[in-house]
């Protein structure tokens, strides 16, 4: 048999995932954060996940949890009191073995009276509490260093993306004629001035980068001429190894209705060579 | 740290982007993975039963010697082991251990749990008519065709249109995952070292990624990882 034809779903940007990893359960957190609201993470399970920020009373979760190297986690999951509501939140931590350091992402829909399905996005940084260590000063951080960078993404079997990290608030999409991106993503962008899009950068350690991407303005434009809603997605990537883990936080229109759009993704990378229409093309969405 | 390249605006800019040529074929290697550290198996293969304890997440202990080994997670409940010269495959989710050492391959369940569940086997025809490449980094890959049970034709780049047929054993894990024992030489000027003698693959044929490892004489095997492209 031609494993070709193996009867496998169809996979977007879900199918070089890498899987799930149990490696924290057991383990206690407690995260000294620069806002000042403490957060504790108790592992009590593979997928199973106690938080409290800010010394609230413990609530539980169902989490994820993706390396980026042996001591780097992305773990995130959803508020379950918010599931099933207009407001979901989203909590998403990078775990920093290695330094003892922290970055926390959390995301909420539904805080934006104009655009419901928009994403908002807070980020914090702080130092693990470690017996036997003082805290450190240091931290993960905002940074321009990805700024210029430009990379070839791996998704699927058929899918491949070019990302242009061109400014430090923006990245721009494109990908080439022979990749089923088109089919998969395109349709938003047959309405969209250009192909740019909301980002900030966070600097992890040499070489890892956590990326996070909001679909805003996107939302802001389209309001639902798409299936997409605001998306946001956040990779932590490794250029020491070019590849990357992450995890989609937003909403999709399914039949007429508006659902969560939930997956973890990964995808593998190549340096990229763009040509100067794309280079020079005008950020639609600035002044 | 970033290369600099010089832009065609006329400014140098940083670009995190880089072949990783330092990494050779090793480049997409998965993390290593931890979860098995303190657990302990008795495999009950046909020829006896061997003792196998992750006492740590590097370090596990085979028929009473100490090994540092390197793990990488392929699916929810299985891994690919490597240590010596010896790789295998855990499979929790079916309870059963494959290891390979030399010519000998040790097989057999692990827990009570495997009872009733598959054991590996061999594939048999499963593979053959499949032709795929393995993408292990920037620009370099193997391909492999399963021509016929027991044989599969491959290439390395940079020399993909130099295709060789060599001895191949497919075992069958469970669903579309595969391990793949391919054993022979490469050519010269391909990106696996020369002395490259076999490769040894877990492969999965949903998500179409594979971790691995590449042997040969005169260096130590390198823990491998990638994904596919089809090429027929």
């Amino acid at each position: 048999m031609n494993l070709k034809e193996y009867p496998r779903p169809h996979y977007a940007i879900n199918q070089f995932t890498q899987p799930h990893c149990t490696e924290l359960c057991g383990k206690k957190f407690h995260f000294v954060m620069d806002n000042g609201f403490d957060v504790d993470l108790d592992f009590t399970g593979p997928d199973t996940v106690n938080w409290s920020i800010g010394g609230s009373e413990p609530k539980e979760a169902t989490y994820e949890c993706l390396k980026g190297d042996e001591t780097t986690y992305l773990v995130d999951y959803d508020v379950r009191e918010t599931l099933d509501t207009d407001h979901r939140t989203n909590h998403l931590f990078v775990i920093d073995l290695e330094q003892r350091l922290v970055t926390k992402v959390i995301c909420s829909i539904g805080d934006n009276p104009r655009f419901p399905y928009l994403v908002k996005s807070e980020y914090d940084f702080g130092a693990i509490e470690t017996e036997g260590h003082e805290l450190t000063f240091i931290r993960h951080c905002f940074t321009t260093d990805m700024v210029g960078t430009r990379v070839e993404w791996h998704w699927n079997t058929s899918m491949r993306t070019h990302h242009n990290y061109f400014s430090a608030p923006f990245y721009r999409l494109t990908w080439p004629e022979d990749s089923s991106s088109e089919d998969e993503i395109g349709e938003p962008f047959q309405f969209l001035p250009s192909h740019d899009e909301v980002s900030r950068y966070i600097k992890i350690k040499d070489k890892m980068y956590l990326y996070c991407l909001t679909e805003e303005l996107q939302e802001r434009v389209l309001n639902g001429k798409c299936p997409f809603r605001s998306n946001n997605m956040i990779f932590l990537q490794n250029y020491e190894r070019m590849r990357h883990v992450g995890r989609t936080f937003g909403s999709i229109e399914i039949k007429g209705k508006v659902v969560p759009c939930r997956t973890l993704f990964g995808a593998f990378g190549n340096p990229l060579e763009l040509p100067e229409k794309e280079l020079t093309a005008y950020n639609a969405f600035t002044v | 740290m970033s290369n600099m390249v010089f832009d065609k605006g006329g400014v140098y800019i940083s670009n995190l982007a880089n072949n990783a040529e330092q990494l050779g074929i090793g480049q997409y290697r998965f993390p290593f993975n931890f979860e098995l550290a303190g657990k302990d198996f008795t495999i009950k293969a046909e020829d006896g039963e061997y003792d196998i304890s992750f006492i740590c997440g590097r370090e596990l202990e085979f028929r009473g010697k100490k090994y540092p080994y390197e793990c990488q997670k392929l699916e929810k409940t299985t891994y690919f082991i490597l240590f010596s010269s010896i790789a295998g495959v855990v499979d929790l989710g079916q309870g059963y251990i494959t290891l390979i050492d030399g010519d000998k391959y040790i097989s057999g369940p692990v827990c009570p749990c495997a009872e009733g569940k598959n054991a590996p086997a061999c594939a048999g025809d499963d593979m053959v008519g499949t032709y795929v490449s393995w993408i292990l980094g920037c620009g370099r890959f193997m391909t492999q065709e399963f021509s016929a049970p027991g044989k599969c034709v491959v290439s390395w780049s940079p020399r993909e249109g130099d295709r060789d047929e060599l001895d191949c054993r497919a075992t069958k894990i469970k669903g579309p995952i595969y391990l793949v024992d391919i054993r022979g030489p490469v050519r010269t000027g391909v990106c696996a070292p020369f002395f490259t003698d076999r490769v040894i693959m877990l492969q999965d044929y949903d998500h179409m990624m594979t971790v691995g490892c590449v042997m040969g004489k005169g260096f130590d095997p390198i823990s491998v990882a990638g994904y596919a492209e089809f090429l027929n």
